[in-house]
């Protein structure tokens, strides 16, 4: 187990490096001079020069990337805001609890109404509850989140009043985002859950089940649910990928101080060490959440950790 | 030999004939691809079917809300929205369709490189494409448009490279199993050449899940191109874009909201036209599904 672990952590070293890679190599070719952007048009030339030199912008591409890699390395140094002035790390640290909290609580919601959907359309197998669930999840992953988000906060900001249009700071402002986040993951995951449990339903080991007399809800659960959840867990971990690149969207909808909208206002302000600091905090956090599933995917399938360990 | 390769064709034929009978039974996929049509055919002849230019500016009748002459109401600067959406679907089903088609082209021959020759080469390309699946997609895409400035070209771009892995990794693996079979070995112990036996063996017998996914990838790249209009980064105003034409409307959302609401119900409907066309796709070139 522990040696799996090792090599998949070793796994991800390249992983990280390339990522890593491609994203300073899109900084390198982003239009601009670094020192201008900071300093203003107006800067002297003389001034231009030193700045330059001392940012080390002269060196060439290979050294700056190496000087760049052996920061994250080994200061947890992503470069520094061209607006603000400050660690590009501090800067993501302030946002990264809003994100995460945001992912976090979506996620759970996905996957507690992903499940139970997924499972309710599966044992309801051609029934009207099967065909209702079928078309509400498809409707769910053809909404595009940032116009549910607005129709929301239309409905039950502006009309009804239920809940704040912006903010994350009380239990009624986190409603409405982690539930906009939440539908696209829902619907995949019940789609995911129900084509996973119609599988699992017409195997041998579930008529045996049922031979023997077990209760439904005991197949269902011991049985059926089990070994249905096996694919649905992989998915959940690439999910979160695609939900962090969503809380872009939903950040920027209701206003939230989290990473998705630090990146946005960057791109705006043209403040690019940010912008790639973002990208490759959320990476490394996306390449753990997979190394994490992998585990727990270890756990569930006997047959990966008899060949595995 | 050209009686094995008729009779190849004609088994090549019931096979997509299977699929087509399939795909014709299910309802809801021949819905989709009905609407599908219509918004292509609407892409196309938008100039003959909306009665206002739309960019043509009327600051007298702005804000105005849905009526016999402004079917879907009117924006702040007084365009006609039913207009602005109609030729919206120029954009979407451009970006949405050529991006794909530049991932899948693009994935395709990296997963069929890396699937036929498994040596040094092919693990390299599959560990490139593996470093950009560990980037979000959408965040990915993001910081090419950073990098590179916001405009059509780019926002293509930036999804067709967020996208190749995909096709790349599904190709691949098509690829590494038919390989497997026998008439590829036959084919090679023919002494037929790598491309020959690429194009005539290999694609077109893993092109079935690529259809499937292209497919769904179109819808992606349709919704992933409106959510970066929307933030800013995408196609800017004042070329109507269904996602830009959004966040415009959102300032106005109290007092104007079906600025909001058409441009919106747009992308729905088409996102899923393609998903179900997608399904319907997926059951009826699946044979597993058929019996």
């Amino acid at each position: 187990m522990r040696k799996y672990i090792l090599h998949r952590l070793w796994q991800l070293i390249p992983v990280i490096i390339g990522v890593t890679f491609i994203v300073f190599t899109l900084l390198y070719i982003s239009p601009g001079d670094p020192v201008k952007i900071m300093m203003g048009e107006s800067v002297s030339q003389e001034v231009l020069e030193t700045t330059r030199e001392q940012m080390g912008l002269n060196d060439p591409f290979l050294v700056r990337y190496a000087n760049y890699l052996k920061g994250i390395v080994f200061d947890l140094d992503l470069g520094q805001s061209y607006a603000t002035k400050r660690p590009v790390i501090q800067e993501i640290l302030d946002c990264a609890p809003n994100t995460l909290k945001l992912a976090v609580m979506s996620m759970a919601a996905a996957i507690v109404g992903g499940i139970v959907l997924g499972v309710i359309s599966a044992v309801k197998h051609n029934t009207w509850m099967d065909s209702g669930i079928s078309v509400l999840a498809l409707i769910g992953i053809s909404f595009p989140s940032f116009w549910l988000g607005l129709l929301l906060v239309l409905a039950f900001s502006v009309k009804l009043g239920w809940f704040p249009s912006s903010g994350f700071d009380s239990w009624q402002s986190m409603v409405l985002p982690c539930g906009v986040l939440a539908v696209q993951s829902v619907a995949t995951l019940t789609r995911m859950t129900r084509s996973s449990m119609l599988d699992v339903i017409r195997q041998d080991y579930v008529r045996t089940a049922k031979a023997k007399g077990l209760s439904a809800p005991a197949i269902v659960f011991f049985h059926e649910l089990k070994n249905a959840l096996i694919p649905v867990i992989t998915m959940i971990g690439m999910d979160f990928g695609s939900l962090l690149g969503g809380a872009v969207l939903t950040e920027t909808i209701f206003s939230i101080q989290g990473i998705g909208r630090l990146m946005v206002d960057s791109i705006k302000r043209r403040d690019y060490p940010v912008v790639q600091g973002s990208v490759i905090f959320i990476a490394i956090a996306c390449c753990l959440v997979n190394l994490l599933v992998d585990i727990l995917y270890m756990f569930l399938d006997p047959k990966l950790r008899k060949k595995k360990v | 030999m050209a009686k094995k390769k008729e009779k190849k064709k004609e088994e090549k034929q019931t096979e997509l004939r299977i699929a087509f009978r399939m795909f014709r039974r299910n309802p809801l996929a021949v819905a989709g691809s009905v609407v599908l049509i219509l918004l292509i055919l609407a892409a196309i002849f938008a100039d003959f079917i909306t009665p206002y230019y739309a960019e043509s500016q009327n600051l007298m009748e702005a804000f105005q809300g849905p009526s016999a002459l402004h079917w879907f109401g009117t924006d702040e600067f007084g365009r006609d929205i039913y207009s602005r959406v109609i030729y919206g679907t120029r954009q979407s089903l451009l970006i949405g369709f050529a991006s794909i088609a530049i991932a899948v082209a693009a994935g395709c021959f990296i997963g069929l490189i890396s699937g036929y020759y498994q040596g040094a080469l092919g693990s390299f390309l599959m560990r490139v494409m593996d470093i950009i699946m560990a980037i979000p997609s959408m965040l990915f895409a993001i910081a090419i448009v950073a990098a590179l400035g916001s405009n059509l070209r780019n926002l293509l771009i930036a999804i067709a490279f967020s996208r190749i892995p995909i096709y790349a990794r599904l190709m691949r693996s098509s690829v590494v199993s038919v390989k497997q079979m026998e008439y590829v070995t036959a084919a090679k112990v023919m002494g037929v050449s790598d491309k020959k036996i690429i194009l005539e063996d290999i694609l077109p017998n893993s092109l079935s899940p690529i259809i499937v996914q292209a497919t769904l990838g179109v819808a992606f790249a349709i919704l992933t191109a409106a959510g970066m209009s929307f933030l800013g980064l995408g196609i800017q105003p004042p070329t109507p874009e269904w996602g830009n034409m959004i966040s415009v409307a959102k300032t106005y959302i109290r007092e104007y909201p079906h600025m909001t609401i058409f441009p919106g119900a747009a992308i729905m409907i088409t996102i899923l036209s393609l998903n179900l066309m997608g399904d319907g796709l997926r059951d009826a070139l699946d044979p597993k599904m058929r019996y």
